[in-house]
């Protein structure tokens, strides 16, 4: 319940102010990321949408603890991160198992180190239920070169899953699949998602498929100095069904917006300024100027209104 | 008690059908109407005494007719309240947002007045800027206002495909301030082609090596010459609107541009620019910005 939860759990996990930057051939930083700003509730599904490039894996693999972070901080669960750990599963694009080990062999490699006060058997078990989860009862015993790329995909994700993160990872999981098994996939995890209620970010260029799957789409700006350009709340009921969503009032609204948000980062924005413009924006030298320079203000005195002043009072009333 | 009284008329096809300025009375307990607007009304009371006591911007409505009261907070401080009514029937189009922070730390719509403005209050609804995005965000990570003109083509309006459905054209975002450094509000005010909340809007600030008053975001729609004689315009305490509410750190209203604008007096007249507003956007005690509007 919502109510019962402390501000701790609401704001689960909190990127704030993030930023990554590599060094370009000349040295100089280059801000990949610049200004990050995050906070997913517990047991949230988020999406992160942008374009190629701007830097929505670099904020997962920062959040992963598998990139390290060059500013700002981020809080799971209240505690600040310092490198990957089993309460943040990561399931990436290829699911990288390992072609000497089955399916079965694939998650408990990651269960036997995760449940090590746990019996053989009981990690047997725990492997088996989240392979049977995602729809492979009938494989446990297969070898990756014995399964397609979509049942490999459901082998990867059973393996994060079963180590029953506090965070879940998708780093465009249904990057590589043709469009039914993405679906099939994407019903999947929102069943798994579900029932486990597991925090979960989503890096994804499908508009749709954050639509479906998420509470909520977090827009990254173009980079370099990608950000979040603005977080669109979804109003679907969970559990999803993918008729009702097509079919809400808001959909193509919402999907609108998330389109020509693309569309515009797409194009770059403003257009090149008109020396004749009619509008002009300094404000950035400004707030620079003044964050800069300590500047003492004189005290105010309230003047009075002068006679011409007052004979304004009242008038078109 | 009528939400607030009628004030400045506003002449033209605008958004706003009046104007009124109220300053706090020596008291501290009282607002006044100053050079527009009529009464008088305590802390609390009415929409101008509630927007004073609780020192966020608010909006109320009576049938069609809707009033957007902003505060002027020096700290703790009440120095005015600007009231604008604002007629939400008719074919009238414009909108004025108030953005505050939610419990992830996101702004989120508080309240809202749109007005013929459909999609763009269906598709805000779901909308949440977190510090640094969208043109909210950037007004409370500057503590700053800000204008943006050219809306549809502006890549600072995230919201750029509602704002060419609605024929956006500009707009404003104050920040209000509560405990400093926390944010408080931001408030957008939200112009169309049709029936602008104001012609042009400026924000003017101390040149901190001259100290005098500079704009430093602008925009002045088709009004191109307005543009070019503001450009290099500075002012000193108590010239023009903006160094009047310099001077005296409270809201100050005119219907007389073309004796308080010199040298921009006839180019506002020949536009038929009649009303100006300037309020004052203060950052606990400091008063770092005078946001002018034109109409």
């Amino acid at each position: 319940m919502a109510e019962s939860l402390s501000p701790t759990d609401r704001r689960y996990v909190e990127i704030y102010n993030l930023v990554k930057a590599y060094p370009n051939p000349y040295g100089e930083a280059v801000r990949v990321v610049d200004g990050f700003n995050l906070v997913l509730q517990k047991g949230e599904v988020v999406s992160v949408i942008g374009h190629s490039g701007c830097g929505k894996s670099t904020v997962l693999t920062m959040l992963a603890g598998l990139n390290e972070i060059s500013g700002g901080n981020i809080a799971v669960a209240g505690r600040e991160i310092a490198g990957p750990g089993p309460d943040r599963a990561v399931v990436f694009q290829s699911p990288c198992l390992l072609p000497w080990m089955t399916s079965l062999e694939n998650v408990l490699l990651g269960v036997d180190r995760v449940y090590q006060h746990g019996t053989k058997r009981q990690r047997r078990e725990i492997a088996e239920h989240y392979l049977a989860a995602v729809g492979l009862s009938d494989s446990f015993h297969k070898f990756p070169r014995e399964m397609s790329g979509g049942m490999q995909q459901r082998v990867g994700i059973a393996r994060a899953i079963a180590l029953k993160p506090r965070v879940l990872l998708l780093d465009e999981p249904f990057g590589r699949l043709d469009s039914l098994t993405r679906m099939d996939l994407q019903d999947v995890i929102l069943r798994i998602l579900d029932r486990e209620r597991i925090t979960t970010m989503i890096i994804t260029h499908d508009v749709d498929e954050a639509i479906y799957m998420s509470d909520r789409v977090c827009m990254m700006t173009s980079g370099p100095n990608a950000r979040v350009g603005q977080v669109l709340d979804l109003p679907f009921e969970r559990p999803r069904n993918r008729a009702a969503v097509l079919e809400h009032p808001m959909y193509y609204d919402l999907r609108g917006a998330l389109v020509s948000f693309l569309e515009e980062q797409d194009h770059g924005g403003a257009k090149p300024k008109d020396p004749d413009t009619s509008n002009w924006d300094d404000t950035m030298h400004m707030v620079e100027a003044m964050s800069a320079t300590h500047h003492e203000f004189p005290a105010y005195t309230l003047a009075e209104p002068t006679e011409a002043e007052n004979q304004l009072i009242g008038s078109g009333a | 008690m009528p939400l607030a009284v009628a004030g400045m008329e506003v002449a033209g096809r605008s958004l706003v059908r009046s104007i009124a300025v109220y300053r706090r009375d020596e008291s501290g307990q009282r607002l006044v109407a100053h050079c527009c607007g009529e009464g008088i009304f305590h802390l609390g009371e009415g929409a101008v005494g509630r927007a004073g006591a609780e020192g966020t911007p608010t909006i109320e409505r009576e049938g069609d007719i809707a009033t957007v009261a902003v505060p002027s907070m020096q700290g703790e401080v009440c120095r005015g309240v600007t009231t604008f009514r604002c007629d939400t029937g008719g074919d009238f189009r414009g909108a004025c947002e108030v953005w505050r922070r939610n419990e992830r730390g996101e702004l989120g719509l508080a309240e809202n007045l749109y007005a013929g403005l459909d999609r763009l209050e269906q598709i805000t609804k779901y909308v949440k800027f977190p510090r640094r995005a969208g043109l909210p965000g950037r007004v409370w990570d500057d503590r700053f206002p800000r204008v943006l003109g050219a809306l549809q083509d502006s890549k600072h309006f995230i919201r750029v495909a509602a704002a060419r459905t609605e024929q956006l054209t500009s707009a404003v975002g104050i920040p209000f301030m509560g405990r400093p450094p926390e944010l408080d509000a931001v408030l957008l005010l939200l112009n169309t082609k049709q029936t602008p909340i104001a012609k042009a809007m400026e924000v003017w600030a101390r040149d901190l090596t001259t100290n005098q008053l500079r704009i430093v975001s602008a925009d002045y729609g088709p009004y191109t010459a307005l543009a070019s004689v503001s450009r290099r315009l500075s002012l000193r305490h108590g010239e023009g609107l903006a160094g009047r509410v310099f001077r005296d750190s409270a809201p100050y209203a005119t219907h007389d541009l073309l004796g308080k604008e010199f040298p921009r007096g006839d180019c506002f007249a020949e536009y038929g620019f009649e009303q100006g507003v300037g309020l004052p956007v203060f950052i606990g005690a400091d008063l770092v910005a005078s946001v002018n509007l034109y109409l």
